[in-house]
This record gives structure tokens, sequence and C-alpha cells, in this order.
């Protein structure tokens, strides 16, 4: 059969199919509509007659006879539910059932409505739209088997194992970068920098706020509530510096270790200190340093100049230093502090405040806040500069139960501890037990109360130069040590409490 | 073949289609409403003996009156003695049972006598069609 036969036979197959349809359709309305017809019929009848108890009718026997008769219970109707099933209604439940009647009629009298449209849409479409006019007409195929799925599984496969690379790649130097000091003091420029800018974007919001809303009285309201923005904003933001600063001085301390303490120990020595300031100036936590600092009031003086002589490397280990602090907002205090004392305190001070700005969700914050006031005032300008005196370091390595210096109480107490029950005679355990509970506490202050006492200058300087001495083991031996020192007992406990 | 003969057997065959068949067609259409017509006074028949053995056309009987769509309401019948027949073109006559049944039975008498003719009808007609379809054959042979 030729093509185009085909076609107008399944042409005129459907033409014919959908006529058919339609007429079907037709018939079924036309049912459906009398069915409605009848209904309605009956219901005008069942309105009037159950307002007669009786009626005269003819009563047909069969369809050829009628019979003189009447209706009586004019008010009970039988009605065939179908399938040979009777319930016998009121007038007005049958009136109600002939409603659902029609309402269910209805519904398929508009079904069948939609179906007509259907179908003459179908027959009228293809002869307005052409839509089987042309043979020409292909169907959409695509060539894609069993063999390219699969090689395109492998492919994908492999670009997204390159695509996790690349994440992972870019994962690991970000990571990188925070390993030297340079990168870590970048990052935390960067991290400053990004405060700074929330801050202003928080002042600028302010300020549009003032300009918007009632007029604000300038100054201290307005700050307060910047203040209080800037530290729910950047608390944040405060957390990550913290713990940047965590693993600088991790660093720093690791430098340390490197640095011969012949050589270089006024470095290091100054390093700490201001190590220590720093993150006292940052964090204002308290810490033994900022007490010496408050004790000492003037230290020895030791001037810069000639500080600064003596080690040709400390200049520029000190510039290099500076050069990194420089870009960092932390540090101004110190930065200017150790460099040149005649600078304005005015715009030092409020430098330091705006750090302290950033950081009243501390909890000792307002103590600290005192103590810096303090220092403030009274050594605005005091320097401390450490240096070692002349005398070599001769550390009496004592023997027996005698504590002389801080090396002594590690020799004597550094001990593991037995988890046994102590027997009441045993004097040097409860001894023992003391002070290891104070070596839970700072090292630094418990190395001053054990120090034997002098005036309070020589506690300072003498315990610093012995920490510095000492320092490089003690720092070693603490990380190694301290898993010993703490019993079992005492360690589950708190990893319970944990 | 002969093309006379062709147009012969057309001609047969429409004839048989359109004119015997139809006419056969119309005939069986009468046959059977004229059974049914004859249905249904049997029917009568039956129920005015059935009223007049069971005595109830003294007394009345109750029944029940199709409104329509198979609603019934109850209809009580006191006077059952007189009936009202059809008699044709929608007019209804009074009559006794007894006067009833028997034009009834004058009605199934001539209902029969239609119905025989009817079937005579149809039976010639058949005929006719067969004797078309033979001639057709005959005419088909010949050639």
């Amino acid at each position: 059969m030729d093509y185009q036969q085909l076609h107008l036979y399944q042409q005129s197959l459907l033409n014919q199919a959908l006529t058919e349809g339609i007429k079907r359709n037709e018939e079924q309305s036309k049912v459906w509509s009398a069915y409605k017809e009848r209904h309605k019929k009956i219901i005008s009848g069942l309105e009037i007659l159950p307002l007669e108890l009786s009626t005269n009718c003819m009563v047909p026997i069969g369809k050829r006879a009628l019979m003189k008769g009447k209706l009586v219970h004019t008010n009970e109707i039988l009605i065939c539910l179908g399938e040979g099933y009777f319930a016998k209604y009121t007038a007005a439940q049958a009136i109600a059932l002939c409603n659902r009647r029609i309402k269910k009629s209805d519904d398929m009298l508009l079904n069948l409505e939609k179906e007509r449209n259907l179908y003459e849409m179908r027959q009228i479409l293809p002869l307005e739209q052409d839509v089987f006019g042309d043979g020409d007409r292909k169907d959409l195929v695509e060539h894609w088997d069993e063999q390219k799925l699969e090689d395109w599984r492998v492919q994908h496969r492999q670009r997204e194992k390159e695509y996790h690379k690349k994440l992972s790649e870019l994962k690991k130097q970000e990571k990188k970068e925070i390993k030297t000091e340079e990168d870590l003091l970048h990052r935390l420029d960067e991290l400053e920098l990004q405060e700074e800018l929330e801050a202003e974007i928080d002042r600028l919001q302010e300020g549009h706020i003032n300009f918007y809303g009632e007029e604000l009285e300038e100054g201290e309201v307005y700050d307060e509530s910047e203040e209080e923005e800037e530290s729910s904003s950047d608390e944040a933001t405060n957390e990550m510096l913290e713990r940047e600063l965590e693993k600088l001085q991790e660093i720093r301390i690791q430098k340390k270790l490197a640095v011969p303490p012949d050589s270089s120990l006024n470095v290091t020595d100054k390093k700490k200190q201001k190590e220590a300031k720093n993150i006292d100036d940052t964090f204002l936590n308290e810490s033994p340093s900022i007490i010496i600092n408050e004790i000492l009031g003037k230290p020895p003086a030791v001037s810069k100049a000639e500080f600064e002589s003596v080690e040709p490397t400390n200049e520029i280990r000190e510039q290099r230093r500076n050069r990194e602090r420089k870009v960092s907002f932390v540090e101004p205090y110190v930065q200017e502090k150790n460099n040149d004392d005649d600078e304005t305190p005015l715009a030092k001070e409020r430098r330091v405040s705006f750090i302290e700005q950033r950081l009243p969700s501390e909890d000792d914050s307002t103590e600290d806040f005192i103590n810096e006031e303090n220092e403030k005032e009274d050594d605005e300008t005091i320097q401390i500069h450490f240096k070692h005196s002349d005398i070599d370091p001769q550390i009496a390595i004592s023997a027996g139960n005698v504590i002389e210096n801080p090396r002594d109480v590690y020799r004597l107490f550094d001990k593991p501890k037995s988890i046994l029950k102590r027997s009441p005679n045993d004097l040097c355990a409860i001894n023992n037990v003391s002070s290891l509970l104070e070596c839970s506490a700072d090292q630094e202050i418990e190395e001053d109360n054990v120090l034997p006492g002098a005036s309070t200058y020589s506690i300072v300087v003498k315990d610093i130069q012995e920490r510095k001495l000492e320092d490089p083991k003690t720092e070693l031996d603490y990380p190694t040590d301290k898993p010993r020192r703490v019993s079992k007992f005492k360690l589950n406990r708190s990893g319970i409490k944990n | 073949m002969n093309p006379d003969v062709q147009k012969k057997i057309l001609q047969f065959e429409s004839f048989m289609n359109d004119v015997l068949r139809a006419d056969l067609a119309k005939l069986a259409e009468k046959l059977d409403s004229k059974n049914a017509e004859m249905a249904e006074f049997l029917e009568l028949k039956s129920i005015i003996k059935t009223l007049k053995d069971t005595n109830v056309d003294k007394s009345g009987f109750k029944t029940k009156v199709d409104m329509g769509n198979n609603f019934y309401i109850q209809a009580n019948i006191e006077d059952a003695s007189n009936i009202l027949l059809d008699v044709g073109l929608g007019h209804f006559v009074e009559f006794s049972l007894d006067e009833a049944l028997t034009v009834i039975d004058v009605r199934l008498k001539l209902f029969q006598r239609q119905i025989d003719n009817l079937r005579k009808q149809i039976a010639r007609t058949n005929a006719h069609i067969k004797l078309v379809l033979i001639g057709i054959k005959d005419l088909q042979d010949m050639t």
C-alpha cells in the first residue's frame, strides 16, 4: 500500500472513530437529558400530590386499559432504587432524591459536553492546523546506546574526581597559608579589616537611622549603641581572632625554642614579654605579666638605645616585627610604646579603646579595662626592658627536699602520683598532693609563690630571669609531663566533666 | 461476459437489496408491533379473567400506580366492575368486565388475522428474494 493511501486510510479511520464517538455522545446526552426531564416532571407531581389526602384518577391496567380509582397515601412513595430494591419515602424525601438524581444527570451532561468538545476539536484541528498534512515530518530520534551511556558515565566520574581534587587543593592552599607566621598575620589583618568594614557599615547604618529617625545627640549615646552593635556582630570574628592568636603564640614558642638561649636571650626575653603584652592587650586576659607591670612601676632602666646596641640582630628582628605589626590594628599600642615614647598618648588611647570596644563580651573585661587604664595613667611611657645580669646564671642544683628555685619544685614533686590511698603518716605525699593542686593553676604564679621571699622587685626580676633560663626546658617538658602528672582517676573525672 | 447480462445482474441485485429487503424489514416491523399489541391484549384478558375469578370486581382492590421512573403511589380501586378499553386513536370506551372480554376476544381475532397476513407477505417477500438470487446465479452461470 502506498504511503499516501495509508495516510488517507488512517485519516478516514480517525474521522470515522471521531464521528462515531460524537454520535454516541449525542445519544448519551439525549438519554441523560430525558432522564433529567422525567425527574423534573416527577418533582412537579410530587409537589402537588401530598397536598390532598386522596385523588380520583384512572388507574392504568396494563397498557390498553384503565380503571377508575383513587390515589391514597399520597405522602408515601415507593421508589425503585434499581436491582429490584425499593424504598419507601415521603414526598419531600422523594423530591430530594429527584434533586440528587438531577444533579448527577447534570454532571453527566457536563462531562458529555466536554467530551463532545474534545471530539469536535480533534475533528477540526487536523483540518485547520494541517497536523497530518505532510508526511515529511520527522520523529525526534536520539541515537544513544548502552556503550555510549557507559562511556559518558566514566567521563562524568572522571570529571567529578577532577573537580573534587581541585576543591581539596584549594582547601589545602587555604590551610597552608596559615602555617607561617607571616601568613597568620596576614590572615589576622584580613580579619581585622573585615571587622573594620563591618563596623563601618554598622556605623553607616546607624547614621542612616539617625538621619531618617529622630536626631540623636552626638557622642555618648551614639557611641554606646555602636559599641553594642559591634560587639554583637563581631563576636564570631573575635572568636576567630582568638583562635588565630593562639596559633601565633604556639608558633612563637616554637621559634623561641629554636633560638639558642645564650646568643639572643635578650631578644627572646623581650619578645616574650611583648608577646605576653600583645595577648593581654588584645584579649585582656588577666595574666601575670600585667600584674608584673603594675608592681614594677619603673623597671631597672635600661635605655632602648643601649638595649638595641647590645644586639645588632635584635634591631632587625624588631624592625621586622614592627613592620609586621604596622598592618595590624590590634597591637598599635604596643608598637608605639616600643618605638617612640614621645608620641601623643591621646591617639594611642583612642586606639586601645577601640580594641576594648570590640571586646566587651569578655567576662573579665571590666577588670582588665581598669588594669589597662591604670597602666596607662601610671606608666603611659613606662617601658619594661629586661636584661640579663652580668652574673652568669647559677643554678644551684640543690639536693634533698630543699626548694630553692622552681626547678626543685618539679624535681621534687614531679612524680607519678599513686592512686592508692595514702596513709596519714605520709607527709611527703600530702605535700605532693598540695603541690599538684597548685600545679594545675597558673605556672608563673606558682613560681612566684614558691620562690623564697625577697623584695618584690627581686622576686619579679629574678623570677623572670629564672623562668627565661628554664624556659626551654620547662616549656619542652610541659607537654610531655602533663599527662604523666595527672592520674588516671583525675583524667577520667575531667573527661566526664568535659 | 455479456454486458447486457452484467447489467441485468446489477439491476436484479439492486432490486433485491433496495426493494425486497426493505419490504421485508418493514413487514417484520409491522409484525412485531402487531405481536406486541396482541400480547398486551392477551395480558389484559388474563387480568380481567383473574379479576373475575378472584371476585375482586365487587370489593375493589389496592394497587400501585407508576408515576414514571418507578415512582409508585398506592391507589385504591373501589369499583372494579367497569373498565375502560383503548379502542384506538386515543379513545377509551367503558365496558363491563364481560363486555370487555368479548371485545378483547374480537380484537385478538383481528390481530391474529393481521399477523397471519403479515406472515404470508413476509414469506412471499422471502420467496421473491430467493427467486432473484437464483436468477442472478443462473445469469452468472450462463456466462
